[in-house]
């Protein structure tokens, strides 16, 4: 079966804005959520700025669940949330929330962890000088942190287009969406290899564009 | 003035204290050195003095004001009264020379007109007026020290708590800030406390000093006192004229 370039970049383009809606929508959404939990998991450690430890191992405790779920099962047995939330299971707005839901875990880690690497001399500097908590997270934690942050970003990001692509498989729409409907249930090789080859520039530009922002930040310190 | 009363810390039990009954007190316009191997708690003291390290027992008293009996509120604004310098340096890396300066005087919320000429003013002091706009990567351990003590004097701290600021620095850098430190000493009134392992320094600028020992108190006075005692250990290792000794 042969489909006309003309048609193929019609669907492309498409399904292109759909994925960036998606990706960027949760990726929005997944930072809003996963970088005060992730200062939370750190600031609450037994030895910690302000020691939460029982709070500390249930925070922990859902995110190892969130994150050891399989994100195609989460997507399937997250259909009554996102009806909730968004009053339609159909979508790509619909699909934002299993894809955010599936990402934030992950990302609230990877914050967590970028913070533990900030040098602790500067956090008790901070202290040592009359500042409070507040003083730490917004003057040290995260500005230091920042080039890992914007690297875990990166990660999140790339890992997201992924989820994307996944959330056709409940009608979700973007280029996933495209490639099962077309390079797999209709073996139209054409569609498929065109979205192998945006997927690829996708990703590689994400990375590129992330990798530059953190280097150019490194650079300066 | 700063006096240490019975001041003992141990991290966990069963374990030997770090700390054990030290008391000391502290006269105001002092450059007071406190002197001992590694491990012997020097560093414990210290960061109790501004309770960066909670005593497990015994008090701190800040001119009468117990800071083991404030609240954390009232404990932040004693800590805007005394700056600390560190081995380290701990400059925060995301900013430059100017800004690291100006931290205490945001925590203390000093406004920005007042932030700058106070910053100027460091920097003239410490001599790093042309590296305002750098980076702490882009500076010598030596720029990177005096760029701490622009920053801990920033509030006008009536106290300066040194933790080994020397101890990563090359001799002649280290004349260099030890000569800072006595300047600023004698020019603003600033009492300051610092620890060491090095006699050399306390030899250079202290006028008073304690050897530590286990956690213990082994001996203390003025220099002058120590040096004249002949039973002093300590003294007559400080004694003038004997070059390069290490007490570690």
């Amino acid at each position: 079966m042969k489909t006309d370039w003309h048609d193929i970049l019609q669907l492309l383009l498409t399904a292109t804005g759909e994925t960036l809606y998606m990706v960027l929508l949760a990726a929005l959404f997944t930072v809003l959520i996963g970088l005060p939990l992730g200062v939370l998991l750190f600031i609450s450690r037994r030895d910690g700025l302000f020691p939460l430890p029982r709070l500390n191992r249930v925070l922990g405790a859902v995110i190892n669940l969130g994150r050891s779920l399989p994100f195609v099962v989460l997507l399937i047995a997250l259909i009554p949330l996102t009806r909730l939330l968004v009053g339609t299971t159909l979508g790509s707005t619909a699909a934002v929330v299993p894809i955010t839901i599936g990402a934030f875990p992950f990302f609230a880690r990877i914050v967590e962890n970028a913070l533990d690497e900030v040098d602790k001399g500067r956090i008790e500097a901070i202290l040592a000088m009359g500042g409070h908590i507040g003083h730490v997270i917004f003057k040290v934690l995260l500005p230091e942190a920042l080039p890992a942050l914007l690297a875990g970003i990166t990660l999140t990001l790339v890992m997201l287009i992924g989820f994307s692509s996944m959330a056709g498989v409940i009608g979700g729409g973007g280029l996933g969406d495209l490639a099962i409907r077309y390079g797999y249930q209709r073996f139209n090789n054409q569609v498929m290899v065109a979205t192998v080859v945006v997927l690829v520039i996708l990703v590689q530009s994400v990375q590129s564009l992330g990798d530059g922002l953190v280097r150019s930040l490194a650079h300066r310190r | 003035m700063i006096v240490v009363e019975q001041l003992s810390k141990t991290y966990a039990p069963g374990q030997p204290p770090a700390l054990d009954q030290v008391s000391l007190s502290i006269a105001d316009g002092a450059i007071f050195g406190i002197l001992g191997r590694s491990g012997a708690g020097k560093s414990t003291l210290l960061r109790c003095l501004n309770l960066l390290e909670r005593p497990s027992s015994g008090r701190i008293l800040l001119d009468g004001a117990d800071l083991t009996a404030l609240s954390d509120a009232e404990l932040r604004r004693q800590r805007q009264r005394i700056g600390m310098i560190f081995q380290g340096f701990n400059l925060l890396h995301s900013r430059n020379v100017f800004d690291n300066v100006a931290v205490p005087l945001e925590i203390a919320r000093v406004s920005k007109e007042q932030r700058h000429s106070r910053v100027r003013e460091l920097l003239d002091l410490v001599g790093l007026s042309d590296k305002a706009q750098a980076f702490p990567s882009q500076l010598s351990g030596g720029q990177k020290q005096r760029v701490g003590i622009a920053r801990a004097l920033a509030g006008r701290p009536a106290y300066i708590l040194s933790d080994e600021a020397t101890s990563a620095l090359d001799p002649e850098t280290t004349d260099s800030i030890l000569q800072l430190l006595r300047t600023i000493n004698r020019q603003l009134g600033v009492t300051i406390v610092l620890i060491t392992h090095e006699l050399e320094v306390v030899k250079a600028i202290c006028d008073s000093a304690v050897s530590l020992a286990a956690g213990r108190i082994v001996e203390s006075g003025s220099l002058v006192q120590l040096q004249a005692d002949p039973s002093s250990k300590l003294g007559r290792l400080l004694a003038p004229g004997l070059q390069v000794v290490r007490a570690g």
